[in-house]
């Protein structure tokens, strides 16, 4: 019978040994009491990058040696291995290596008839797992951190919670508009931050980016808002820190909550601004009618008192009809922003005579222009017939002399139109304050003025929305020229024939 | 046109100064103010009214509207307040909006009105502003 003398015989028990040993993902080693290495598998000697010189001579000491450089903690780490050498405990921590693993350290003593006489050490990678539930918790409190609406306050709080589980130092640089960023750092030590100049090309590219600045690694993120690059997350690691791929996902992932925190804040804002705009439309709308509304009372109180004498009725009766024409024309200018808002403005073309057009506008403003103190020069050169909507463009010329008027400050206004080929095209001119270069674009949208303070000018502020709107759809196009101080010229070019 | 009065003589002092920028507003209160025998001068602008006051020996009373463009009614009622010439005119606030009881309110003006105002609260306000304060002689 030899089979029962193979499965005990020495080589089959050491044969089993090893190949248990290495079966196992987790690092093993065994040393007896007077700290000689007994065995101890492949996991082991790749996880501490032991090399096989040093095996060879099978002590515990050069092989302290030679791991202490490699964890964070080397001092606690030695002390937690002298003392359950000395202890027949078992047990179980973690070790922290300086490149970023985790290693859920076991040991448990070996005993051969119940006497101690060595220790059984396994080491198991738990990095994976600590990894997730590091990210997990990170990104749970940074979303936290980033609830803030006040973004300055949010990212300031991401920043110096990032440090030190992402590095030593934090900066988060915001492109707002200045030339440089603006800066939100994780302490007030500003040597060994990136510039935000010298961001690497990936980065401006819209992709995570390391690299190597003096002896430190570097991780930049980008934040994105909508689809633009709103700004960066720039991480600085300590001496030996590498940034994995899970610290790069965990970091990008914290660009991206960023953006979204910029998004709702700015969202936040833009509602706000909205709300406020939606009041100042109220509060003009409320003071636009109760003037007219003043007007037609005092007028109709005064002639139900009676013994008004003719020149009196006349008078209030004539105060009665201004005042019902600007309650109309109030409310048609709010139905045509609404309609050309919406698209719904139906146009009737016909052959138009632009000169007619202005000399109309000109002889209906006329009590309004002679109010004001402005003189009036026309110079109207060429053909200037074309195919449009007649009550459109006289709309167009209306609004552009009203606002002359209004902002003209009694100085003399001029309109002039001359024939451009295939375009007409009319300037109004007045002679006033003028407009601030950055307010220029804000004439045309609707319910804004660009010109003084505002609110103070009577009407909704549609006028030159209108004009515009209007201008547009029947395929023209409007320019505004102004310089403080020096007046404003709106320029409305009209092509003669019919665009779809 | 012809302004009618109800009274033909005019004390000293007893004239009211109107300012707004709405003319038809201004042609509406000045005709109940002469119908109600107060003499009113009328300007659709406040650096207007302050050429007035310059001039003129003070008015009685100053109705302004709050709300104008260039110079605001509340911007025209600080100027006046620096003037310890007209420390006794009576200042009646005028406006259509909201905002414009509140400059009403942080002016501490002696009468506020909002629009649409009516003729009888009009002229019980002017009667009001131009009422003798205690100690004072009384006032047509």
């Amino acid at each position: 019978m030899s089979e029962p003398s193979i499965h005990q015989s020495p080589q089959l028990q050491t044969s089993l040994l090893r190949a248990t040993l290495e079966a196992t993902a987790d690092g093993i080693l065994v040393v007896d009491l007077r700290g000689h290495v007994l065995v101890c598998n492949e996991r082991f000697l790749s996880m501490w990058a032991i090399p096989p010189a040093l095996i060879e001579r099978q002590l515990d000491e050069p092989l302290l040696d030679h791991v202490l450089d490699q964890l964070k903690n080397p001092i606690e780490f030695l002390r937690g291995v002298r003392e359950l050498y000395s202890s027949e405990m078992e047990s179980v921590d973690m070790l922290h290596f300086k490149d970023g693993r985790v290693i859920e350290r076991w040991s448990r003593p070996q005993r051969v008839a119940g006497t101690m006489v060595g220790r059984v050490w396994g080491f198991h990678d738990v990095t994976a797992r600590e990894q997730l539930l590091r990210n997990a918790t990170v990104l749970s409190d940074a979303t936290r951190l980033l609830a803030s609406l006040d973004i300055t306050e949010a990212l300031s709080g991401l920043v110096r919670y990032v440090v030190p589980l992402l590095g030593e130092h934090c900066v988060a640089d915001l492109w707002d508009g200045g030339v440089m960023p603006r800066r939100i750092a994780s302490d007030l030590l500003e040597s060994g931050l990136p510039s935000a100049l010298h961001y690497p090309r990936p980065l401006r590219a819209g992709r995570c980016a390391t690299y190597k600045e003096g002896d430190r690694m570097h991780l930049v993120v980008p934040i994105w808002v909508g689809s633009e690059i709103a700004g960066a997350l720039a991480f600085v690691g300590g001496p030996d820190r590498q940034f994995s791929p899970e610290d790069v996902e965990l970091a990008a992932e914290l660009g991206r909550r960023a953006g979204l925190a910029i998004e709702n804040s700015r969202l936040f804002e833009q509602a706000q601004a909205a709300v406020r705009a939606r009041d100042e439309v109220l509060s003009t709308t409320a003071h636009e009618i109760r003037g007219p509304i003043t007007s037609i009372r005092l007028a109709i109180q005064t002639l139900h008192e009676g013994e008004a004498n003719e020149t009196t009725r006349a008078s209030m009766l004539d105060l009665i009809e201004r005042a019902d024409r600007k309650l109309t024309r109030f409310v048609d200018e709010l139905m045509d922003a609404n309609r050309l808002r919406t698209g719904l403005m139906v146009f009737h073309f016909e052959k138009v005579d632009l000169r007619e057009v202005i000399q109309d506008v000109c002889v209906r403003l006329d009590p309004e222009i002679t109010r004001s103190g402005s003189e009036l020069t026309l110079r109207l050169k060429g053909e200037l017939v074309g195919e449009w909507d007649r009550l459109r463009v006289d709309q167009i010329i209306s609004n552009l002399l009203s606002n002359a008027i209004t902002y003209g400050e009694g100085r003399p206004i001029d309109i002039s139109a001359h024939d451009a080929g295939s375009f007409a095209t009319v300037a109004v001119r007045d002679h006033g304050r003028g407009i601030p270069s950055n307010l220029l674009d804000a004439v045309f949208r609707p319910f804004e003025r660009g010109a003084v303070a505002t609110r103070h000018f009577g009407g909704l502020g549609l006028g030159l929305y209108i004009v515009r709107s209007i201008a547009v759809q029947l395929g023209g196009r409007v320019r505004i020229e102004s310089k403080e101080g020096n007046g404003t010229t709106l320029v409305v070019s009209l092509p003669k024939r019919r665009t779809n | 046109m012809t302004k009618e009065t109800r009274s033909d003589t005019w004390e000293p002092n007893t004239w009211v100064l109107v300012v707004d920028d709405d003319e038809d507003i201004l042609e509406a209160i000045e005709t109940v103010l002469s119908r109600h025998g107060f003499r009113a001068v009328v300007t659709s602008n406040a650096q207007t009214a302050l050429q007035i006051l310059r001039k003129s020996p003070p008015p009685a009373a100053l109705l302004v509207d709050l709300r104008m463009p260039f110079m605001t009614g509340s911007e025209l009622v600080r100027a006046i307040r620096n003037r310890p010439t007209l420390s006794d005119m009576r200042i009646i606030g005028l406006s259509g909006d909201v905002e414009g009881k509140m400059a009403a309110e942080e002016l501490a003006l002696d009468e506020y009105l909002c629009k649409p105002v009516d003729v009888g609260q009009l002229v019980a306000a002017v009667r009001r502003a131009l009422a003798p304060a205690d100690g004072e002689q009384a006032r047509p």
